[in-house]
């Protein structure tokens, strides 16, 4: 296992992620509307963590903000021990490319690059050099070695999201967020594709925060978090609970 | 993946426009410089060192007229001057040397020169080159010696085949409709080639001039100086250290213009009103050139922008997996410099390779030397004027990648 200056500052404080009176508000049509509200909330080092709820809950902006991509209304976000809402733009643009690889609901490759290519892509911006015997290696791992250099539109979705998740994993990040990862897989290949993900995360030693509304995927994760309704009450589940459990 | 294969990747994926792009600057540079190069090349060529004459002795009237025709074989003399007048002028301590001629005859098109032999032998066109007949230089044969005997130029001998031996019939007058002198004078010479007018001339010895048939009238100018007369004389003027005309140059061009008898013309100080005169041209093409740049650096920022339309979701994509405002920033406006650089480099070979089309059929026109190889202000100029046109042209594009929106261009909130 990796031994990164963040992974080791997250061991000490056994916490990779950590919400404090977050609140995240949007403006529309002169009306203040609140798409997140949690006061508190800790995912620990290497723990693998989903988040349910259902559509238009705040998931994906959660992610956003634990990302650095959105600036929270109000509250605190600190990553790896790094508060983020301190940071400004392009210090949380860096902080993202070294610890944070991330997974988007609609694969969102690069279609004019290769299988290979979007996975260097992953490695260009952080402080890792690319190397394509790297990324060729991650692809392996995925199952792709046959496909390094296919374009996406060449791929089935399937092998598209291992693709994405190849790339997520090439910067060797401390927390890998994945925002509906199966959402256009058939229930075989969820099963399959989330079963790469949470293995490739332990094998790369990354903590793991997935965001889905499929049952089946939320299942499949031990530790579970669930949005109760619209944005109003974050909870924590049991394992082989269902969405419901005790208000954070 | 470096950075530079991500542009070298965007630049492919858009490659019409990119290929459009580098093409309509490659024109416009192309354009610039030739126009700067044939217009630098042709003020060199008619101001070198006054073609190896530092003064024209000539009749009164145009001096731009009497150097057109001196030096250039171009024009009409307006007159022509008295052989003693001339012998009073080399009396002058700062003239080295006269070399007198009769202009105003002609054969297939080249003017046939009537000139003293020292022209042949010892004059320097350039400096320290004379003519040659040395066939390891392109001559051939010898300098005319008196009678009816002929030397050309190597452009005219060139066009008109000339071969040793031949014979040819002046005509008098500049045009081809003139009477016929029926006087068989043959070529024992070809001068090798110089890249000057001198090569589209043809030579005879001037006291054959006065004795060609038909020009009974004149005859006695060959033998009786009194009565002799010129069109004009080169004159080579007395130098001081440093290589410099000697001062007294314009007291002897004063003395000289003041009299009613000749005038005195110092070609370098002529050839730039040539330039004043015709500079409009050139200033037109030239301004005609900027705008072409000016308009591919549009195209460019056009082309640019319009391929960002289509890349807003790959910015965004970069963004969220790290990159910062400013490297999106600078991967657009590298994208623009790498166009505007390709564009300038392929502009560099196609001016070069118009200038070079262009010199052989100035050559083949007017004798005068221009070489693709030359390196003019534009060359100079170029790569930084290029690096700052992608700069501009990028500019704008790289603002609105810069400005490009992550969440907005990735995934809806839910």
């Amino acid at each position: 296992m990796r031994d990164t200056e963040c992974a080791r500052r997250a061991r000490e404080v056994c916490v990779i992620v950590e919400l404090n009176n977050l609140q995240v508000d949007y403006g529309a049509n002169g009306q203040v509307l609140r798409i997140l509200d949690i006061p508190a909330w800790q995912m620990s080092a290497n723990e693998q963590v989903a988040i349910s709820g259902p559509s238009g809950s705040g998931k994906s902006t959660l992610l956003h903000v634990i990302t650095g991509l959105l600036t929270p209304s109000a509250g605190e976000v600190t990553v790896c021990g790094q508060n983020l809402t301190r940071l400004g733009e392009a210090e949380r643009d860096r902080f993202r490319a070294r610890h944070i690889g991330y997974i988007f609901q609609n694969f969102n490759l690069l279609q004019g690059y290769t299988a290979l290519e979007n996975v260097l892509m992953g490695m260009v911006f952080s402080s890792h050099k690319p190397s394509r015997e790297e990324a060729a290696g991650l692809l392996a791992e995925m199952g792709l070695s046959q496909r390094l250099k296919h374009y996406p539109a060449e791929m089935s979705i399937g092998e598209q999201q291992r693709v994405a998740i190849a790339r997520a994993l090439a910067k060797k990040p401390d927390l890998i967020l994945a925002d509906e990862p199966t959402g256009s897989l058939d229930p075989k290949h969820t099963q399959a594709v989330v079963d790469k993900l949470r293995d490739a995360c332990r094998d790369h030693g990354c903590s793991l925060l997935v965001v889905s509304h499929e049952q089946q995927v939320i299942a499949s994760f031990e530790k579970r978090v669930a949005f109760m309704e619209m944005n109003r009450a974050f909870a924590e589940l049991g394992p082989g609970a269902g969405q419901g459990g005790r208000t954070a | 993946m470096m950075m530079w294969r991500i542009i070298l990747k965007s630049l492919r994926q858009h490659w019409l426009s990119t290929g459009l792009a580098i093409l309509s600057i490659a024109l416009g540079v192309g354009l610039l410089i030739s126009v700067v190069s044939l217009r630098e090349q042709a003020h060199n060529n008619f101001t070198q060192v006054g073609l190896g004459v530092d003064a024209v002795l000539g009749p009164k009237g145009s001096p731009l007229q009497i150097v057109l025709n001196a030096i250039y074989n171009l024009e009409e003399m307006p007159g022509k001057i008295p052989w003693p007048y001339y012998q009073q002028v080399l009396k002058n301590p700062i003239v080295v040397e006269g070399i007198p001629f009769c202009s105003g005859h002609s054969y297939a098109g080249f003017r046939v020169n009537a000139i003293d032999r020292r022209f042949l032998t010892d004059f320097e066109f350039l400096p320290g080159q004379k003519f040659s007949f040395n066939p390891a230089d392109g001559g051939q044969g010898r300098a005319f010696n008196e009678g009816e005997e002929a030397v050309a130029g190597a452009a005219a001998a060139r066009e008109l085949g000339v071969k040793l031996g031949e014979t040819f019939n002046p005509v008098c007058g500049v045009t081809d409709n003139g009477p016929v002198h029926h006087n068989n004078i043959r070529f024992v010479g070809i001068m090798a080639p110089t890249g000057t007018p001198y090569d589209r001339a043809i030579y005879i010895p001037l006291t054959t001039f006065y004795q060609l048939e038909g020009h009974e009238a004149v005859a006695k100018m060959a033998v009786d100086e009194q009565y002799r007369e010129i069109s004009g004389a080169f004159l080579k003027i007395k130098r001081i250290s440093g290589g410099a005309i000697h001062p007294g140059i314009m007291d002897l061009k004063y003395e000289i213009n003041q009299a009613p008898t000749a005038q005195f013309v110092v070609p370098n100080e002529v050839l730039p009103k040539l330039f004043t005169m015709i500079g409009w041209v050139d200033n037109t093409l030239l301004a005609i050139s900027i705008m072409v740049i000016v308009l591919a650096g549009l195209f460019l920022l056009v082309a640019l922008a319009s391929a960002l339309r289509e890349r807003r979701r790959d910015i965004a994509l970069m963004r969220a997996l790290g990159a910062t405002r400013t490297t999106i920033f600078g991967l657009v406006v590298s994208e623009s410099v790498i166009i505007a650089v390709l564009g300038g480099v392929c502009g560099l070979v196609l001016g070069h390779a118009i200038v070079a089309a262009a010199a052989d059929a100035v050559r083949v026109e007017t004798g005068l030397r221009f070489s693709e190889f030359y390196v003019s202000q534009a060359d100079w100029v170029l790569f930084p004027a290029i690096i700052v046109l992608g700069l501009l042209s990028g500019l704008i594009p790289a603002v609105q990648a810069y400005r490009t929106g992550v969440l907005k261009n990735l995934t809806p909130i839910s």
